[in-house]
């Protein structure tokens, strides 16, 4: 018999989000759900939370996997050029949901990213989100300002990084960092890069597959979470379908 | 250790026979099975309505697997609806699966004849209508099975007599659950690898094995949530007459 082997059957394939808006990022929520899970932060920052689809996906993930985490939302609340200005509603969903779920580790800093900064110590967050605003300039300095705040060994996020619209420039950003740094990307749900800083590295399989130098594991890995990020959304359709059914059955 | 391990059942997988309401249970297992295996030569003992014996068929069509493949049974218990069930599948195999699937209309005994010692590469058997003992079946059919191919037999958990027959005959392998359960193992295995079946080459011991049939589980739901969730606009299964 071969050495003991066991499939990768990550815990997000189980996971239902308690928080769902319109979002590009709902195709990486079993991904985010698991780095939760295997790299586990005690600081998690993210830069632009907006619908708070990705951020309380770590929450729960945080949770769900009995971390001691301590997370922070900061976004303004108030909209940019590429989302457009949103009224008050988004901050108050936002709000209520974090109050209701997460309000014991979790914190909504609402205010500009640079006004942050200064919340946080040198090589202290060991999983960073970067979500804001896309311009190529904008990612750039959101990187160099944060990028000494991250933990040896800590990640960070960048969304939008296969996204061509507008004046959108983190695909070219992305682009540079990958030829200094230790990085990943997924090429579904406009991209997502990840990108490691050196230092003493936590594993974990998820962790290993990620920055594997070998370039089947790296094709199966985004294939994995294509399938991973369908299977979520056959469960969320099927929940519509039962509570359409339910609602047709009671007469409603 | 933990192994990325995403089949071609996950990857590109559309089960084209679909009939009882919603892809086999099993279907997946089966497809990545034949796809890793490359059996030259299949034998489906007490193949119904060919659930199973179609998927291998799809799997070797997909993965261009130059093999033969035969479907045996004898269609009789049926409730006068065997030979119209027996029709349907030849038809749909003519379709599908031309020149390389046959139908063969015998007991399991009786086919035996047809086919030379140390010749099978997968045997399957459905315990619920072979019309002898499983145990019966296993050691008539033996000589007949080369080195490290692989048995299943269907049906196991519906009998807890066919399930004690199948683990003290197959101590080895996997029980897969649902779909009146699927039993899995490599026959005489030969090689210290144990086949080319990551799921049945790495089962070394009861966590392990678990781990595999959860797997399998959750790409059986998968398919399940896919069919319901997509297929009844007809867009990616169709459900055949």
């Amino acid at each position: 018999m071969a050495a003991s082997m066991r499939p990768y059957q990550p815990r997000s394939l189980g996971f239902l989000p308690k928080r769902m808006a319109f979002s590009t990022w709902v195709d990486h929520l079993a991904f985010g759900y698991d780095l939760v899970g295997a790299l586990e932060p005690e600081v998690l920052v993210e830069l632009g939370t907006q619908t708070g689809v990705s951020y309380f996906c770590f929450c729960q993930s945080v949770v769900e996997h009995g971390l001691a985490a301590r997370c922070f939302a900061v976004d303004t609340w108030r909209g940019d050029a590429h989302t457009a200005s949103y009224d008050e509603t988004v901050w108050d969903e936002v709000r209520a949901h974090n109050d209701a779920n997460y309000a014991h580790f979790s914190t909504l800093r609402r205010m500009l990213f640079e006004e942050a900064l200064a919340e946080f110590e040198q090589e202290s967050i060991d999983l960073l989100h970067i979500d804001g605003y896309h311009t190529y300039e904008a990612v750039r300095g959101d990187f160099e300002r944060w990028y000494p705040k991250v933990r040896p060994g800590g990640i960070v996020l960048f969304h939008d990084i296969a996204a061509r619209l507008l004046d959108f420039g983190a695909w070219r950003f992305w682009s540079e960092l990958t030829a200094t740094h230790e990085t990943f990307w997924f090429k579904h749900g406009f991209g997502l890069g990840v990108l490691r800083k050196p230092g003493s590295v936590r594993r974990a399989p998820l962790l290993d597959f990620l920055f594997s130098k070998d370039e089947r594991t790296v094709s199966d890995l985004r294939a994995f979470y294509v399938h991973a990020a369908e299977h979520l959304e056959l469960l969320r359709k099927k929940r519509r379908l039962m509570t359409a059914r339910a609602q047709k059955g009671s007469g409603h | 250790m933990e192994h990325l391990y995403l089949p071609p059942s996950l990857r590109y997988f559309v089960p084209l026979r679909v009939e009882q309401g919603t892809p086999g249970a099993h279907a997946c297992f089966e497809y990545d099975l034949v796809a890793a295996k490359r059996p030259e030569t299949v034998v489906d003992l007490g193949s119904g309505d060919g659930t199973s014996f179609s998927v291998f068929c799809q799997s070797m069509r997909d993965h261009e697997v130059d093999g033969l493949a035969y479907a045996i049974d004898t269609w009789a218990n049926d409730e006068g609806e065997g030979e119209a069930t027996r029709t349907a599948l030849n038809n749909f195999l003519h379709s599908n699966f031309r020149g390389f699937a046959y139908l063969l209309k015998h007991s399991s005994e009786d086919a035996l004849s047809h086919f030379a010692d140390r010749s099978v590469d997968l045997l399957r058997i459905d315990a619920r209508r072979v019309d002898r003992p499983l145990l019966q079946v296993l050691d008539a059919w033996s000589p007949k099975l080369k080195a490290e191919s692989v048995v299943l037999c269907a049906g196991l958990s519906e009998n807890s007599d066919v399930l004690a027959t199948w683990k003290g005959r197959m101590p080895h392998g996997l029980v897969l659950r649902g779909g009146g359960g699927l039993g899995a193992s490599v026959h005489e295995v030969a090689s210290m690898m144990g086949g080319d079946f990551l799921p049945l080459a790495s089962s070394n011991d009861d966590a392990d094995r678990e781990r595999w049939v959860t797997f399998y589980e959750h790409a059986a739901l998968h398919h399940a949530l896919r069919f319901e969730v997509m297929g009844h606009g007809g867009a990616l299964y169709r459900k055949r007459a």
